[in-house]
């Protein structure tokens, strides 16, 4: 998923440039003012990076049609809904994948990490996930995704990762490990639901004061989608990999 | 800019600690990988020495036999054809005719014994309680060495293990006489809870359990070697000791099942 507007970093170069011009030499200034003038340019070539990225993936993993590939249609489609191209703009189009996000990849390190109790005790955790972010997103009846609720989510993801890193050191698949597609899928989500929880988690509370900031920092989000989006698809390139 | 900075800090560390633990995953693999690369060269290694050590052993029993038929039957039997070859020429001398008996009857006994070190029939017809009490009889020889054996019968075991036991006490009563300059060896055998333990008692310089580690992975130590091989096989267990009295122990523990 992609997120962000182009707008919002119009106003970032004022706002920075007024608040730290005063305890900056004349080169920091100079280097200053040339990330000034290139952050919309920078923000711009990420955002529409991050949205096609997801192509990579959807085109590699178009014969293995797993629960990943399926995770990576629903991130194109949100990504490509964002930029207008589809032609849609649902408001709670951010909630949808993020409900989606869950019971797909959850479900998928479900069925690879966990088996008996725990494949059963991990399966009602997404579950009760899922039911909290509904809850907590008609509860709030907001015109926005529901962050708050989504950085939860991604920080479940985490947790569920670590073990996932674990059961790689501990099963010993691959000599080379970077030959595993389920590790490099790790990699490429780890970093992803990493950085992402943290943004999202701090966006809502940034409030209007720090907008041109938030923008900015949904470069960094879009950033961390592409590196996923280019990760997973490169995961599916490699034998034996399992969606 | 105080929050700007905040929540920049955070975005930041909690990338670093994704790559860091990305990065320890990769290089703890790598290490796992490198120490169970190194674990299996010692054991090819291991594997190398133990199938070198099984065929010198065999090429060294070998060439025994063909020393002891040569130098020792061979010699006898020459003797036996010299006799009668005089005899035969002169009217029969009985004396000739009887010393080329004896030598004869030498020879029948030498090679029996041969055989029966080879292929111990005893072993194979009426068991390892048999085998064991006719080859403590045959290591005995009084003035020298005094081997005595204990033992409540056993009962047949299977082929595999009383052959590898039986080898092992063979091996192991040879290097006793042979370097540890024993008088007397006690060999006990007992059937407790479904495993065979064997006990070699004696009073020369015995091995401890430091050196037969030593030992085995040391070059040469052929004998040893194919005792570890031996008892690999049957899955027995060895450890060694020493009594209250000074005297060394060996003692082997060998699951009576066999999978």
């Amino acid at each position: 998923m992609t997120y962000g507007t182009i707008t919002p970093a119009t106003n970032a170069p004022k706002q920075h440039n007024n608040k730290t011009a005063i305890h900056l030499t004349p080169e920091h200034h100079l280097d200053f003012l040339h990330l000034v003038v290139l952050l919309p340019f920078i923000q711009v070539v990420v955002l529409y990076a991050s949205n096609f990225s997801g192509l990579l993936p959807v085109f590699t993993g178009r014969r293995l049609r797993g629960l990943l590939w399926y995770y990576c249609i629903a991130s194109l489609v949100l990504d490509l809904v964002q930029l207008k191209v589809l032609g849609l703009g649902l408001r709670h189009m951010g909630d949808v994948f993020f409900i989606l996000e869950l019971l797909l990849v959850g479900f998928y390190l479900n069925k690879k990490l966990f088996t008996g109790t725990g494949k059963k005790a991990n399966g009602i955790t997404i579950l009760i996930l899922l039911v909290y972010y509904l809850a907590d997103t008609f509860h709030k009846a907001q015109r926005r995704t529901n962050l708050e609720a989504a950085a939860l989510l991604h920080a479940y993801f985490i947790v569920i990762l670590f073990f996932a890193f674990v059961k790689i050191i501990k099963d010993m698949e691959y000599i080379h490990i970077q030959r595993s597609p389920f590790f490099i899928f790790c990699v490429g989500f780890f970093i992803y639901v990493s950085g992402s929880c943290i943004i999202m988690l701090f966006d809502p509370l940034l409030g209007k004061e720090y907008e041109a900031f938030a923008g900015n920092m949904w470069i960094i989000f879009n950033f961390l989608n592409f590196l996923k989006n280019i990760l997973i698809g490169y995961s599916f390139t490699l034998k034996n990999t399992e969606t | 800019m105080k929050v700007e900075f905040l929540v920049l800090l955070a975005v930041v560390f909690m990338l670093v600690l994704a790559f860091g633990i990305i990065f320890f995953v990769i290089m703890y693999q790598r290490r796992i990988i490198r120490h169970q690369h190194d674990i299996r060269n010692i054991n090819d290694q291991k594997q190398l020495e133990l199938i070198q050590a099984s065929i010198r052993g065999e090429e060294d029993e070998r060439m025994r036999i063909a020393s002891e038929l040569h130098d020792d039957v061979g010699a006898t039997l020459s003797s036996v054809r010299l006799f009668l070859h005089a005899s035969a020429k002169k009217d029969a001398d009985p004396a000739i005719i009887l010393q080329s008996k004896d030598l004869l009857d030498d020879s029948i006994t030498k090679i029996r014994n041969i055989s029966h070190k080879l292929q111990p029939a005893m072993l194979l017809q009426l068991g390892l309680y048999a085998a064991l009490q006719s080859f403590t009889a045959m290591i005995s020889k009084p003035g020298t060495i005094a081997m005595t054996y204990h033992s409540q019968p056993i009962p047949r075991l299977h082929d595999d293990v009383e052959l590898s036991v039986y080898r092992i006490l063979q091996e192991f009563t040879s290097n006793i006489i042979r370097h540890a300059g024993a008088t007397t060896i006690e060999l006990d055998t007992a059937i407790i809870a479904s495993t065979l333990h064997t006990t070699l008692v004696h009073n020369g310089q015995g091995l401890t359990e430091e050196d037969y580690q030593q030992q085995i992975y040391k070059k040469g130590s052929i004998g040893l070697k194919n005792i570890v091989n031996r008892l690999k096989t049957i899955n027995a267990t060895i450890s060694f000791g020493q009594t209250a009295e000074g005297k060394f122990t060996i003692t082997i523990i060998t699951p009576l099942s066999i999978t």
